[in-house]
């Protein structure tokens, strides 16, 4: 009920902003006059006297009759080519050009200017948004339109091995921060035509462009037009990264586990589009999110589909593995520890015996308080720089490790249970934050209810994964029995897996037609490897 | 009008009943506290007395496949006189649920956590309980075919651990019992575990299966959990013998003698969480069904907004229902079967016959 109140306040709070904001957008709506000197005026007067603000008054004709003005903001634009391919071809044109008449905006879009992507527009709104996308503006006096050339040139990060998914074997490009080099990035992997690519803008002040990214006929349409309406209604004045968006299009926002998947890298991205996933990419964000997401995502990587089918299914069966040791270790042991004694087996029993003697504290407090230094010491070591990170953990080991238990406080046997649950809960990179979250709940349960509490807890965690969708796909659909078996819990060989997901996908359900065997040693081929042998 | 619009697949419908009976490993006591070593000749019995319960239930589905139990006693007896049978099924209803929330409790209560009041294992277990019932049928069902594995194989892994237990001898001598007794046992296990499924007809619109592939589904659920319930039996008695008796939980006195060259010892353990599991799924499922029924019968537009309601009045009934597990025990073997089979055969019964006598059916109707 709290919830549904504060949501519903700022609902309404948001509303009233929009209003504001749409006020604002309707000055912005003004038409250019033909007076050069009054745009100039009320360009400057929006923009305000920005240091960045360029404008570049020039005359042009046979006796420099006309004068215009080029508008941009410095940093954002490629100085040469506006000097090249929009101020020279102008200012050095032979026409002879008598007057207005002859001389049309048209036709100095057409047969002057050397540009690429030229746009004609007689509204301040689109000139200014141009302007501050990267455009040049080109007004001249006497017409009342302006040409908006794209001209955007800025510093961007080139393409670099991304540090969060490293792979010992397939590609290594990253994505970057940049949306143009990302969707380059998609289609250099994807050929298709059927790859569609649609923009749209996000954020009343940061206006960043948003691009989704799905192959037509693989993706369900209406996966899409779901995620087309959500996109819309997001209602933000800033998206700087898309984890904003993220938060604006979940289905369970209050849930621990997340339904929307990301990734730093191309392949990873390519093959969710395969798919049929649909894929966010954000301006200004190197994470690409790809929705729907389904639970066993977490436990796939990309390394899996690279390296041989036993291999990648004995990977991703243990990392199903730890993400139960990262959950319920710790938990399992406060829970021996305080109710179940009988059940450790007895050589074990004395050691942990002699390990609780020594100290003060009841064993949740022990593994909270070791959980939580691990926690702070992840945090700190993530925020410094590089050197002092290394030294912090070598203080954090021997002070956490050794020294506290030399001193007393906890046990040893509870040291090594939580370093080991640590430990598996990195292994799964995409659910680190709800392993953590979930630990602590179970800790709790299991020094309340013991054996009991843990079973409580592990059927709401069921319970609750189960109640979850992701844009109407179960959350934790594949894992349950179904042919996506062939990609769940082992990975099949690639040559088996001849049907994309049955959850997400739409229409186009096959990868290929028929399931062959890669190539059998072929007689021909023996003879010949014979022949050269003899050779 | 249908207040919950979930469906489930046949193979989920066929794992949902499988695992309903394969929960009532706990009930065994009630039985074989009557015919002791001979309880799993009982138990062939019961289960083929409970096929021709199925049957009856299968006739009834097929006979109306998009009705539920309550639309089925209004449409063959009339708005009146088929909300009286409604509502005694609310009564029904309400009290399995209970009384397998005591059967929870109390094993809980003796076997993990003696020291723990009862109410707060009542409590938190029902909290989860009514999560998933408010998720609908297919949150309630979603993993009765994970449930059904895992139990199916811890059962047959646990039979070939018990082999150094097993003694031959245990079973004899058979059937040294005066007739009366197998007659109760049998009576028992076809009313206790097989009869209440009896549930599912509160399902039937929610399941997606063609008509006439209902009774096989139906049927090989029921016949998975029928045989896996043989087995524990089987396996109980060939470990324990004639001290069967003594034990509340013959099965968790089974695993517990398990020991294998002290390695791998305390399989108890395994037998309480797959336990706490399957009941979590019985328990959320006959829950559910109290639920829908009182929301159909009041015609409420949604299920949700009675879980908590209905969930306290479980718990508290099912604190109130005995004295001690003596009286439980007590009851469990003489006077419940007598109350069950009025729900499970007699009023199913009537109500083909009736529907059959005066032709209505709802398959016609086509909605």
């Amino acid at each position: 009920m709290v919830f549904r109140y504060i949501s519903r306040k700022i609902v309404s709070a948001q509303n009233r902003n929009k209003v504001n904001h749409d006020a604002i957008l309707e000055n912005g709506g003004l038409a250019i006059s033909k007076n050069l000197e009054e745009n100039l005026d009320f360009i400057k007067s929006a923009i305000g006297e920005s240091q960045d603000l360029k404008i570049h008054e020039f005359a042009f004709g046979e006796h420099n009759q006309f004068s215009g003005a080029l508008v941009y903001i410095d940093g954002l634009v490629n100085t040469i080519q506006i000097t090249e391919s929009i101020l020279k071809p102008i200012v050095s044109n032979r026409k002879k050009y008598k007057s207005l008449e002859e001389l049309t905006i048209s036709e100095i879009r057409r047969s002057i200017l050397c540009s690429g992507s030229v746009t004609e527009s007689n509204l301040f709104s689109q000139i200014l948004d141009g302007c501050l996308s990267g455009s040049t503006v080109m007004l001249l006096d006497g017409f009342s339109k302006g040409l908006i050339i794209n001209t955007e040139m800025w510093e961007k990060r080139d393409v670099t091995e991304p540090q969060t998914e490293t792979v010992i074997r397939g590609p290594r490009e990253g994505f970057t921060e940049n949306l143009r080099t990302n969707t380059t990035l998609l289609r250099r992997r994807i050929k298709s035509p059927k790859l569609r690519m649609d923009h749209m803008t996000i954020g009343h002040k940061t206006a960043t462009n948003v691009c989704i990214a799905y192959i037509e006929g693989v993706a369900r349409p209406e996966i899409i037009e779901l995620l087309r309406t959500r996109l819309d209604s997001i209602d933000v004045d800033a998206v700087l990264d898309s984890g904003y968006i993220e938060e604006y299009i979940e289905e369970s926002p209050f849930s621990i586990f997340s339904t929307v998947g990301y990734s730093e890298k191309p392949d990873v991205i390519a093959s969710k589009i395969l798919e049929g996933r649909i894929a966010i990419i954000s301006d200004g964000s190197p994470f690409v999110l790809t929705v729907p997401m389904l639970f066993i995502e977490s436990f796939q990587t990309a390394e899996d589909y690279y390296v041989r089918a036993f291999y990648a299914s004995i990977t991703r069966l243990m990392r199903i593995f730890c993400f139960f040791i990262a959950v319920f270790v710790v938990p399992i042991f406060i829970a021996l520890s305080t109710y179940h004694q009988e059940l450790i087996p007895t050589t074990l029993l004395f050691t942990v015996a002699t390990a609780r003697e020594g100290t003060p504290f009841p064993a949740l407090f022990e593994a909270l308080v070791l959980v939580i230094s691990f926690e702070i010491l992840r945090e700190a070591g993530l925020r410094l720089p590089r050197a002092v990170g290394q030294a912090m953990s070598i203080v954090g080991a021997l002070i956490v490790g050794d020294a506290a238990v030399s001193a007393g406080l906890v046990g040893a046997p509870m040291v090594i249970v939580v370093a080991i649950t640590a430990v598996a809960g990195f292994i799964i990179p995409s659910q680190t934050d709800s392993i953590s979250m979930l630990r602590i709940i179970m800790m709790i349960l299991a020094a309340f209810l013991g054996g009991f509490g843990i079973a409580i807890g592990f059927l709401g965690m069921l319970v609750q994964l189960a109640t979850m969708t992701s844009f109407g796909v179960p959350y934790f659909g594949a894992v349950m029995f179904s042919r996506d078996q062939q990609d769940s819990f082992i990975r099949m060989p690639l040559w088996i897996m001849e049907k994309r997901p049955k959850n997400i996908v739409y229409k186009d359900k096959q990868r290929k037609e028929v399931i062959i065997p890669p190539v059998k040693s072929d007689e021909n081929v023996k003879q010949k490897g014979q022949d050269n042998f003899d050779e | 009008m249908k207040i919950d619009n979930g469906k489930i697949s046949a193979s989920q419908f066929m794992f949902a009943v499988a695992c309903f009976i394969q929960a009532s490993t706990l009930l065994t006591a009630f039985f074989i506290s009557v015919t002791k070593q001979d309880s799993w000749i009982v138990s062939i019995f019961g289960f083929l007395i409970g096929m021709i319960f199925l049957w009856i239930y299968t006739a009834l589905m097929k006979n109306f496949p998009n009705k539920n139990l309550v639309e089925i006693n209004d449409l063959v007896f009339g708005p009146v006189i088929g909300k009286i049978f409604s509502f005694i099924y609310i009564y029904f209803f309400l009290t399995l649920s209970a009384l397998n929330l005591k059967d929870m409790g109390d094993f809980v209560g003796i076997a993990i956590m003696p020291d723990t009041p009862t109410i707060v294992i009542l409590v938190s277990f029902m909290c989860i309980c009514a999560w998933a019932v408010r998720g609908g049928i297919e949150i309630v069902t979603r993993y009765s075919l994970f449930f059904t594995f895992t139990t199916s194989f811890i059962i047959i892994v646990t039979f070939f651990l018990a082999f150094n237990d097993i003694d031959f001898n245990n079973f004899l001598p058979i059937f040294n019992q005066p007739f009366m007794k197998y007659l109760q046992g049998t009576h028992i296990i076809s009313t206790i575990p097989f009869g209440e499924i009896v549930v599912f007809l509160m399902v039937t619109p929610n399941i997606e299966i063609p008509k006439n592939k209902i009774g096989k589904y139906f049927t090989l659920g029921f016949a998975i959990g029928g045989i896996s319930l043989i087995l524990i039996i089987l396996r109980d008695i060939a470990v324990l013998g004639n001290v069967i008796t003594l034990f509340t939980f013959p099965s968790f006195e089974t695993l517990r003698m398990i020991r294998l060259s002290s390695t791998l010892g305390r399989m108890e353990v395994l037998f309480a969480v797959i336990l706490i599991t399957l009941m979590f799924f019985k328990i959320s499922f006959l829950y559910y069904v109290s639920v829908l029924v009182i929301s159909q019968i009041f015609k409420l537009n949604s299920h949700k907004n009675i879980v908590i309601g209905v969930g306290i009045i479980i718990i508290i009934y099912s604190t109130n229902l005995y004295y001690s597990m003596i009286q439980h025990m007590e009851h469990g073997s003489n006077i419940t079967p007598f109350q069950w089979l009025i729900y499970e055969f007699l009023l199913p019964l009537i109500t083909l016959t009736v529907a059959k006598i005066r032709k209505i059916s709802s398959s016609e109707e086509g909605n």
